[in-house]
């Protein structure tokens, strides 16, 4: 691919980058609003108790505007996790809760002049808690607290094992995680001037915190207007809408514009976290290397209350069908309430999961036979497969495509030098330091076609000035979403990004997308629809064109915005566009519906070369390869901060991010400096390598990245350390005081 | 009552009127790096509080030599430690235990001062200080001063001998006329920014290339620093080899298993003790090369 | 108290609570927005600022504290002059998403080049220890304040 393109696979500047580093970019949390009180949320410190609260105290206090209990909220029952209104999850929640089923349930809000009034009013109120039993964990749950279930299945697991000539099995665990974004929660509420209320969030679905909202409060959909505003990173952790439904009641009741912030505190408890798993893999395979069958069962840890508790299950179970071909397979997810912050999406939303125990399985199946684990991924990862319509894979999911998982893997061992290392990097150690190589692999989605609505809707306009203004509901998360809208429609418009102009979601200006910034549908879905409206309007300018200047549709060229044809008039885009608006009294624009055409699917393959102290149990990375299939690179810079970023999670998951819990359900990791992310130091460079051989359906080839770049890195780097160790840690992550005691058992 | 008075003194003498004022008040905290301080008020939801600045006090803000001592001001910063040339030469492990501390932007504010009066079990300048024989210099609201051995003067966790009227003014390290190398190592859940699960101080004197004095600390194990005295004694008389090297590891694994018999952590610590040993064994290896 | 100090290259005299922290300070009553507070226990870095020229993070500093001294931000630096190459170095690096943390990695990086114009990779890392991000996995970061412009 990346041939003749102008746009397309070009290291552009990020438009916003300027702004950001002069510290010019105002987030919500900067907003100041004429009156505007400030909130403060508060949350519970008992797992599990019926709350009572005396508000008087702080509602003597100076500043202190007003103090909301359950007693005053809607006892609207809702569901965060809900993003458009066809949703079948089942709604328990409210905006403040009489019963407080986690540390960090949302039990009141302060209001105060300023956040010091907001905090003193809080110190003041004296809660109460009527503790009730607490469950706490995988294990403590698992007798009494399923919420959900589902199972997929290919072929006969049974007759599958039979035929097996070896059967390897792998239990292992993942910890719930926190997102992490640098920007705690935050919101504004407003009731504007139309009496709508105005919500100012930095969300990735302005349709579901409208929808949600609207359920809470019992409001009209079309009295809630949702800006998507700056954000300082989501993952995943802004999408179900916390603040927002308490927010909106807020301003309403005061009728004030009504801010509220969290601190980090209320980011790890309060909201949502990556849903811990309990995992259980066992593969068949021949003895030369082939699967011939595989069973999974996960046990997720719901958390408190349901939002995505069907979602993670069914999300993690479809990815064990993508990547290699195995005839026989079942996979089994349920999840479980426990009285901790509930699972929400998170980076990959499942996919992390289900590759972190099954690619160390996969490891130790091909350490079985004595086979290269690289070359027993080839042996069975799925070859691509022609674009056809309708087509499904094994267990009736869209087709996986132009899968590349196989590339990924053959270049990546070339790259990487696999093979000479794996001869070598036992050479380097020391009585105490330990090597070893580590490689796994993924597979990611591209939306939610056959499983949710996927489409999206799009408005392209030429403006008189020449400038192009391109109405469609995304939400930059902070990965350069937007740019990448401006270079697909550059592309096919020929005309410079800079003259694009994207505006990011608004529920009462952007055309209705049913699924919002999730599901890495953005560059894919949003992206094609993007491109598609701007090749209908290029079309719509050609016919125009053509036919007031007598000429070929063919013959009219478009180049640096400029419309034109070899034998008449040149003119850019605004005159032609106000030429046309007088003469055929229409704008030059185009509106359409894009529906989600295919799902295929995405792969990665990472390689890492680790040095672990056998003293110290610290593991440092030596070296590290990514490799993704990524159809076509919209912008390699974005790409491959898409990738590094990803990394540095997935590798937090496999070195020291864990939200940890006592046994009565108090958090003990609350703060940064017992949830460790990986800083600057700790942090290798993280080579990429994109195989760019398109995707049918894709715009321009173009598939997702960002979401899968948070998958392998994280069983690779376990691998690597079982490599160098001889161990096999399964159970992430693998703290100092987990290898010390699996290299002294 | 809401308070929220701030003194900055800039003397000891205006340092000796504010101790007057706060020897009744229990509300009163010294703020100088503010760096522990500001998350203990999150946590403890302080909001009003009488804050006594230390960063003023440019008389605390010195390393010198004084006599055949070194003279440390408590307000001196982590920075300002790892980067003295007197430290580098006359208490190298003190200078590396700052240079671990935090992150550089802690560094740029956290002080000795608050880094030892606070009587964290994880403080690094502690360990490297009482290897090095450290004392502490306390000054009352009368103007007296006292001076104590560090060892002596933390107590357990978040207690010392300092009385309500009292400020730690001065770290004072001898300053030995023999040559003698010291270093200081750490562990804790990552490279750098990190608290110490076990760190270590040594300070050694060689001889005609065999050790003559050992000093040997070890910190973040118990309430208290561990002074390793069976350790210490087995360097005495011996050349700094490989050898030597191999009996301390093993060493430092009972000397866990002796101070913390009973407690969880003792599995992980009794091994990565050895990652500490290691490091500062290696570091004077490689600093007497170089001198 | 009434804070007498120089912020931003101006002397400020304003009257505030001493015991507040200076991020609050910066961001309420100077209005200075661009330090943020992601954690408000000095783990974060977002708040990070110069004070006397040395990265400190705010959130850990009180109002108090900087009587008589120097504060900056990045609201501060000179847009054309010291700030230019770096700001240009980080968006032609991509060193910048969500943009949350680039005030305090910008001050950081600052900070650094005062005391070290050359620095090796390690003490960039060093220097950006204690800046989290969650975005750009400090690659491009690290990339940026390599190859600043002298
Ligand atoms: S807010 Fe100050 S370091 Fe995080
Ligand atoms: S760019 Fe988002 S936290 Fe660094």
């Amino acid at each position: 691919m990346n041939s003749g393109f102008k746009y397309i696979g070009k290291r552009i500047n990020r438009p916003d980058a300027r702004d950001k580093a002069l510290g010019r970019t105002k987030y919500i949390g900067d907003m100041k609003l004429h009156g505007m009180l400030c909130g403060k949320l508060v949350t519970s410190k008992k797992a599990h108790a019926v709350v009572q609260i005396d508000t008087s105290k702080a509602l003597a206090i100076k500043g202190v505007r007003a103090v909301f209990t359950y007693e005053d909220v809607p006892k609207k029952l809702y569901n965060s996790n809900q993003w458009y209104s066809g949703s079948a999850d089942k709604e328990d929640e409210l905006i403040l809760h009489k019963t407080a089923k986690h540390v960090g349930d949302r039990i009141a809000l302060v209001l105060g002049d300023n956040m010091e009034a907001a905090e003193r009013g809080r110190k003041a109120l004296i809660i109460e808690y009527e503790e009730l039993p607490v469950i706490i964990g995988l294990e403590a749950a698992s007798e009494t607290n399923l919420c959900f279930e589902k199972e997929f299945s290919c072929g006969s697991v049974e007759s599958g094992f039979e035929k097996a000539d070896f059967i390897i099995e792998d239990k292992g665990s993942t910890p719930k995680i926190h997102h992490a974004a640098i920007e705690n929660h935050v919101c504004v509420a407003e009731v504007d001037t139309f009496g709508n209320l105005l919500i100012w969030s930095p969300c990735q679905v302005v349709f579901q915190v409208q929808h949600v909202t609207a359920r809470a409060l019992d409001m009209p959909y079309d009295k809630i207007r949702v800006v998507k505003s700056y954000m300082g990173g989501s993952f995943g952790g802004k999408t179900m809408p916390i603040l927002e439904p308490i927010c909106g009641f807020a301003a309403l009741k005061t009728g004030r514009p009504v801010k509220i912030i969290m601190d980090r505190r209320d980011s790890i408890s309060a909201t949502r976290t990556r849903n811990a798993s309990v995992q259980r893999v066992r593969t068949g395979i021949t003895k030369d290397g082939k699967i011939v069958a595989r069973e999974i069962e996960i046990d997720f840890d719901g958390g408190a209350y349901l939002t995505n508790s069907a979602g993670i299950a069914v999300a993690s179970g479809k990815k064990a069908f993508r990547a290699y071909d195995i005839e026989n397979q079942k996979y089994v997810g349920r999840t479980y309430y426990t009285n901790t912050t509930p699972g929400g999406a998170c980076r990959g939303y499942g996919s992390p999961q289900i590759h972190a125990i099954s690619e160390i399985n996969i490891n130790n199946a091909a350490a079985r036979i004595g086979m290269d684990p690289v070359d027993f991924r080839i042996l069975n990862a799925f070859d691509p497969q022609e674009y056809e319509k309708g087509a499904v894979d094994q267990i009736g999911m869209p087709a996986i495509g132009n899968a590349r998982l196989k590339d990924c893997l053959t270049e990546g061992k070339e790259h990487f030098r696999w093979r000479e290392r794996m001869q070598t990097v036992k050479d380097k150690n020391t009585d105490r330091y330990a090597y070893g190589l580590g490689v796994a692999a993924s597979a990611h989605g591209n939306g939610y076609l056959n499983s949710f609505p996927d489409f999206t809707n799009v408005a392209i306009q030429i403006m008189p000035d020449g400038r192009v203004f391109v109405r469609i509901a995304i939400h930059d998360l902070g990965c350069g979403t937007v740019l990448t809208m401006q270079q697909i429609a550059a592309e096919v418009l020929s005309i410079s990004p800079e003259l694009i102009n994207v505006p990011e979601a608004d529920t009462h200006q952007s055309p209705y997308d049913s699924a919002g910034t999730q599901a890495s549908r953005v560059t894919y879905v949003c992206g094609g629809a993007v491109k598609e409206a701007a090749e209908e309007l290029k079309k719509k300018m050609a016919q125009m064109y053509a036919s007031s200047f007598s000429c070929k549709e063919e013959e009219v060229k478009f180049e640096d915005g400029i419309i034109g044809s070899e034998y008449a008039e040149h003119m850019n885009y605004g005159s032609f566009a106000t030429f046309c608006e007088k003469k055929y009294s229409t704008a030059l624009k185009a509106d359409l519906e894009y529906k989600a055409k295919a799902n295929p699917s995405v792969y990665s393959a990472v390689f890492i070369e680790v040095k672990v102290d056998r003293y110290s149990g610290m593991v440092e990375i030596e070296d590290m390869l990514v490799v993704q299939d990524a159809g076509q690179v919209i912008n390699p810079t974005l790409a491959e901060g898409q990738v590094q970023g990803g990394a540095q999670m997935s590798l937090g998951m496999a070195l020291c991010e864990e939200i940890v819990y006592d046994e009565k359900g108090n958090l003990k990791t609350d703060n940064f400096s017992k949830y460790h992310i990986i800083n600057a130091p700790s942090m290798q460079e993280v080579k990429t390598l994109f195989i760019e051989k398109g995707e049918p359906m894709g715009p321009f080839g173009a598939k997702s990245v960002g979401e899968l770049a948070a998958v392998a890195p994280a069983p690779a780097l376990m691998n690597a350390i079982n490599h160098a160790l001889g161990t096999n840690l399964t159970d992430y992550p693998a703290t100092p005081e987990k290898i010390i005691e699996a290299l002294n058992n | 009552m809401r308070s929220n008075a701030f003194y900055a003194p800039e003397t000891i003498q205006e340092l000796i009127e504010v101790l007057e004022l706060k020897k009744d008040n229990r509300d009163f905290y010294f703020i100088a790096g503010a760096t522990d301080f500001a998350i203990n008020a999150k946590k403890h939801e302080i909001m009003d509080y009488t804050a006594i600045d230390l960063t003023h006090m440019d008389e605390l803000k010195r390393i010198e030599k004084v006599g055949d001592c070194i003279e440390i001001g408590a307000a001196v910063t982590m920075t300002r430690l790892e980067e003295s040339n007197i430290l580098k030469d006359h208490g190298n492990a003190l200078a590396e235990a700052a240079g671990r501390v935090g992150s550089t932007q802690i560094r740029n504010r956290a002080t000795i001062g608050g880094n030892i009066a606070n009587a964290s079990q994880c403080a690094d300048t502690v360990p490297a200080s009482c290897a090095l024989g450290a004392t502490v210099i306390l000054l009352d609201s009368e103007g007296k001063q006292r001076e104590l051995p560090l060892e002596e003067f933390i107590l357990g966790i978040g207690h010392t001998q300092i009385k309500s009227n009292e400020v730690l003014v001065k770290i004072r390290i001898p300053n030995g006329r023999k040559m003698a190398y010291s270093s200081f190592s750490k562990v804790g859940s990552r490279k750098n920014v990190t608290i110490s699960k076990i760190n270590c101080a040594v300070r050694i004197v060689f001889e005609d290339n065999y050790v003559a004095e050992a000093t040997m600390y070890f910190g973040s194990i118990g309430s208290k620093v561990i002074k390793a005295v069976a350790m210490e004694k087995h360097c005495i008389g011996r050349a700094w080899d490989e050898k030597l090297l191999a009996e301390l590891l093993e060493l430092g694994s009972l000397q866990i298993d002796q101070a913390i018999p009973t407690r969880s952590s003792r599995h992980y610590k009794r091994i990565a003790v050895k990652g500490v040993i290691s490091d500062v064994f290696n570091d004077i290896v490689s600093q007497r090369g170089v001198i | 108290m009434i804070i007498n100090a120089v912020i931003n290259g101006e002397a400020v005299e304003k009257e505030c609570n001493p015991n507040k922290r200076l991020v609050e300070f910066l961001r309420d009553d100077m209005g200075l927005v661009s330090v943020k507070e992601g954690c408000g226990e000095g783990e974060c870095g977002s708040c990070t600022v110069l004070l006397d020229k040395e990265a400190v993070t705010s959130c850990t500093v009180l109002a108090g504290q900087i009587n008589g001294r120097e504060v900056t931000t990045v609201e501060g630096l000179d847009v054309m002059g010291e700030l230019k190459p770096v700001m240009e170095s980080f968006v032609k690096a991509g060193a910048v998403q969500c943009g949350y943390c680039t005030p305090g990695m910008i001050i950081s990086t600052i900070a650094l080049r005062y005391k070290n114009p050359n620095p090796t990779e390690d003490e960039i890392k060093r220097a950006l220890e204690g800046n989290l991000c969650r975005c750009t996995g400090y690659n491009k970061i690290i990339e940026a304040v390599k190859k600043i412009e002298r």
